[in-house]
């Protein structure tokens, strides 16, 4: 909850905030290329997500692109 | 399906669980002497001097009987302390509650807790639980809760305790399941569960007596929800004298000869309950679908 807001976090690319008489709105980040370039990569997945505040810190990883022998 | 069977194993092999967190420390001072090539030595205390942020992960491979360890970074992502080797294997929540973080694992039976302040680690586990990993963890000013995953076809026990007194742990079990996600409210913990036909459910339970109040089947729709059974990342909050729980619905649709790979089509609700009777009052389109191609 962030200033008496419920906000669900998607994609990257956008969350969901909601308020009190359940009117949901859609918020964008603002990304920079560089960012956007890492977290478009193919299977990123987000690992954990730790609230402070207003801020949201969010722990992303992707598979690398490397062929592993599965017996 | 030989594609997706070598997607999920390579997830298997290279990655897992990996967790940030927010330190205390107020001010960072880049260590320009630390060498990135080589991590620092292990050591039983964190140094969190100048550190800004505490991680634990772990490296998996196929025998799941991988360490992990916990580690110190600044702002900047230099790597300060790392702590020796510990049974950490694919953390799954990580929370702080004053000067104190709490981890626990859906591939290893320990869980820790980091002091932000000194640097100590501590196990945490109740003496007198089964032996068990975690799917969900939740900490408040009055509470610590996790879960045991053992017997999925018998109750699961939660432990919980005050972090003032983290000495006098208590036990109690819940049905139905797996725990996917807790929540605690004026000494009232909602938890949700999945059972092994993927039923998904909410209990109610007053943790000064220890004793369930209620519990309640979600009456979801198939195409609401994804019937695995597993916990999923679930989330169950308090807002505005209302419960509510995210779902998310995975629909995968395969390769043809169209196209090369398999695509993951996601959807998602918010369930509105009643917190005293645990009806399901709204449920509210949240998502709008996304396509997500595998490998």
């Amino acid at each position: 909850m962030v200033n008496d807001q419920l906000i669900v976090l998607d994609t990257f690319k956008q969350a969901y905030s909601m308020d009190k008489n359940n009117k949901l709105s859609t918020m964008k980040f603002s990304l920079n290329q560089e960012m956007k370039n890492e977290l478009e990569k193919i299977d990123t997945m987000t690992e954990q997500i730790t609230i402070k505040d207003e801020k949201a810190y969010i722990f992303t990883q992707y598979i690398m692109d490397k062929k592993i022998e599965v017996k | 399906m030989k594609k997706k069977l070598l997607f999920f194993s390579i997830i298997i092999l290279i990655v897992l669980s990996v967790i940030i967190f927010k330190m205390y420390a107020s001010d960072y001072v880049a260590d320009e002497n630390i060498n990135q090539e080589e991590l620092p030595p292990a050591k039983d205390v964190l140094n969190v001097k100048n550190g800004k942020y505490v991680l634990a992960f772990s490296e998996a491979n196929d025998t799941r009987e991988n360490k992990g360890s916990f580690f110190v970074i600044n702002k900047e992502g230099v790597y300060l302390s790392r702590s020796k080797e510990l049974d950490i294997s694919s953390p799954i929540a990580f929370k702080q509650q004053g000067n104190e973080a709490y981890l626990v694992n859906n591939s290893s039976n320990k869980r820790y807790s980091v002091n932000l302040a000194s640097g100590e680690i501590k196990n945490i586990e109740a003496k007198k639980q089964n032996d068990g990993q975690s799917f969900t963890l939740y900490a408040n000013e009055e509470y610590v809760i996790y879960d045991v995953a053992n017997d999925y076809n018998k109750n699961q026990q939660l432990v919980y305790w005050n972090p003032k007194t983290p000495e006098d742990k208590k036990i109690m079990t819940i049905p139905n399941g797996f725990a996917q996600s807790i929540y605690v409210y004026n000494d009232v913990a909602y938890i949700t569960t999945s059972d092994p036909d993927a039923i998904e459910y909410v209990h109610q339970v007053n943790l000064k007596t220890g004793k369930l109040l209620n519990s309640k089947k979600l009456k979801l729709k198939s195409e609401e929800y994804t019937q695995n059974g597993l916990p999923s990342n679930q989330s169950i909050i308090m807002f505005n004298k209302k419960l509510y729980v995210a779902v998310t619905k995975t629909t995968v649709i395969p390769a043809t000869e169209n196209y090369e790979s398999d695509v993951d089509e996601y959807a998602g609700r918010l369930i509105q309950l009643n917190p005293k009777t645990l009806e399901i009052e709204k449920k509210l389109q949240l998502m709008i679908k996304i396509s997500i191609r595998i490998h």
